[in-house]
């Protein structure tokens, strides 16, 4: 069975359903009616994907910048692999990336032979390339991304000009759910279990003019 | 008594209910409900994510607006902060940090309130702000409650960051800022929240509107499915709500905006999104627009519309001289999920009926209630 639920064969929109004014008391809820609801519901979980992140870019950036120096200066906090690959393309410092989030993760994306697991979120980057290389990386809360510490990581180089670059990350297993406070007033609280991960976004420019204008991010079935 | 609200989406095959037959609170209902509680309170919007460009270090107060529709379901909002920072001085080619203070105060609507993260966000605490020389960034966190339900208004609510100087150092604004629905364990529809009080379904009859007095669930049920519309899908860009800072155009001829900060009038930016197809795919669904301004002559703003794979189109709309205040527009907008993938690219233009200045710090498009 889908895990989002059955709808009507070829309706792929919401049904107009009677409000409780119009509902007549001591009428029975038939079958059709039952079927039209749970319709609507099935659609209305195949149409709750979210918006991530929108935001402006960085514009256009500095070629060969990796971040893993400031004004010459070394940085604290992360050391320079010297050879570059993948996560440690760039440092993710402020010059080379943007976070994003948190944001709440679901988990319902079907996955065949498998238990469900979480939904995919595409990241696209309005961009002018000459030789840009794009990065996505998720993390668990507010983590920041390493080698041992991320939970999906995508990239992708592009020559192409002025174009819209696609880059969908779906995060691994290892996104966990944790406590988190859902409620807090009147002096009453209340935890529930979610998992939030932030969303970092990079850039590299090997030649040419290289820019990032926009960067959006939202969840896709 | 609360109703649990499941982690996971709850399934239901169409063939349980028998063609003509009445239907059953368990076979049927039960099921119904779980799915109505999980729209209504665990798929929450991630209301903004943006992150705004670092400006020349200055001694000025700087708000971002954040503007929000808080779906029934939420009662409590996280709401992160980054700092920009980027002070240091350079002695023969070493650079040298110290991190500057700054304070952050989050302003919140009426019958809403501040509840502590990792500090309050009311402007009281100094904050350190980026050092330069560290890739990791220094977060902030505080929490919005929402009172009980109905404490604030159901309408899209104003909301500011304002970032300021502490003593003589001063700030290069905010570097990402955050508004999220947290999802919730329990809805209480016994104390007025919306969704389905489930003593009400009762599993031992068919599911009927018997006696009002008690309830057999069948209004609760109906009102729940079409509720859920109201778990709204946002949109939103947003910047520094300050003449010196706000994105603008100066120009009697629409067209992009001055982007100011990265991206200015190098291009004209598109930000692509994916529409909610909530009346299928060809039928066009209708969003609120709804964009803070400042301008001292009327204008128009203009969507342009990419359909991914298909064509472009303009939605046009007037809005009135602000007469030198901040201002809200609001107007609604029509947006086709028949793209490829449902994806559609969004750029936005405006003009001046006298080439005066607009200045523009957040544009909003906000899923209308459709019940």
């Amino acid at each position: 069975m889908d895990l989002l639920g059955e709808r009507l064969t070829s309706v792929t929109r919401r049904l107009r359903t009677p409000t409780s004014t119009e509902w007549r008391a001591g009428e029975y809820v038939d079958a059709g009616l039952a079927m039209i609801v749970s319709h609507n519901l099935a659609h209305r979980q195949r149409e709750s994907l979210r918006q991530i992140a929108s935001a402006l870019g960085p514009g256009t950036i500095t070629n060969a910048m990796r971040g893993y120096t400031f004004q010459g200066t070394p940085l604290r906090d992360v050391t320079d692999p010297v050879t570059y690959s993948g996560l440690t393309s760039i440092s993710w410092d402020l010059q080379t990336s943007r976070r994003f989030g948190p944001f709440y993760a679901v988990r319902d994306r079907d996955v065949t032979d498998e238990p469900p697991t979480w939904r995919t979120v595409r990241v696209c980057l309005d961009v002018t390339a000459s030789n840009l290389t794009v990065l996505a990386c998720l993390t668990q809360g507010l983590e920041f991304p390493a080698p041992e510490s991320y939970v999906a990581f995508e990239g992708t180089t592009s020559t192409a000009w002025r174009t819209v670059l696609t880059l969908d990350l779906n995060p691994s297993r290892a996104l966990a759910e944790a406590a988190t406070r859902c409620r807090d007033f009147g002096g009453e609280t209340e935890q529930s279990s979610a998992a939030a991960c932030s969303l970092w976004v990079g850039w590299y420019g090997t030649s040419g003019t290289n820019s990032v204008w926009t960067i959006s991010a939202h969840e896709v079935r | 008594m609360p109703s649990a609200i499941p982690t996971q989406s709850q399934p239901q095959e169409l063939a349980a209910q028998l063609v003509a037959n009445p239907v059953g609170a368990t076979s049927f209902a039960q099921i119904a409900a779980a799915q109505a509680h999980f729209a209504l309170a665990r798929a929450l919007p991630s209301v903004v994510s943006v992150a705004p460009h670092e400006v020349t270090a200055t001694g000025t107060a700087l708000t971002v607006p954040i503007q929000w529709w808080p779906s029934p379901g939420c009662r409590l909002a996280l709401v992160t902060v980054d700092l920009q920072g980027a002070w240091y001085i350079d002695v023969v080619g070493r650079v040298f940090t110290d991190r500057k203070r700054a304070t952050v105060a989050l302003t919140v609507p009426s019958g809403a309130g501040v509840v502590v993260g990792s500090t309050l966000l009311d402007g009281s605490e100094t904050l350190a702000q980026r050092d330069p020389l560290s890739a990791t960034r220094t977060t902030y966190t505080g929490y919005v409650h929402l009172g009980d339900w109905g404490d604030v208004t159901d309408a899209v609510q104003d909301l500011a960051v304002t970032v300021d100087d502490v003593g003589g150092d001063t700030h290069q604004g905010l570097a990402a800022i955050t508004l999220t629905e947290i999802p919730v364990a329990t809805l209480r529809p016994e104390s007025g929240e919306l969704g389905v009080l489930l003593p009400s379904l009762d599993p031992r009859n068919d599911l009927h509107d018997g006696d009002s007095s008690i309830g057999s669930g069948v209004p609760e049920l109906l009102t729940a499915e079409q509720d859920t519309l109201r778990t709204r899908w946002h949109w939103q860009i947003a910047t520094y709500e300050h003449t010196s800072y706000a994105w603008t155009r100066s120009s009697a001829t629409i067209g992009q905006l001055d982007w100011v900060g990265t991206v200015g009038t190098s291009v004209d930016p598109v930000f692509r999104v994916r529409v909610p197809a909530i009346y299928g795919t060809s039928a066009n669904a209708t969003f609120k627009l709804r964009i803070r301004y400042n301008a001292t002559e009327d204008g128009t703003v203009r969507v342009v519309r990419d359909v991914v794979g298909a064509g472009t189109s303009n939605a046009d709309d007037t809005f009135a001289a602000s007469v030198g205040t901040w201002a809200v527009f609001e107007g609604s907008l029509s947006l086709s999920a028949s793209g490829t993938e449902q994806e559609m690219d969004l750029s936005f233009h405006f003009s001046t009926l006298d080439a005066s200045p607009v200045y523009v710090s957040s544009i909003a498009i906000i899923q209308e209630e459709q019940a």
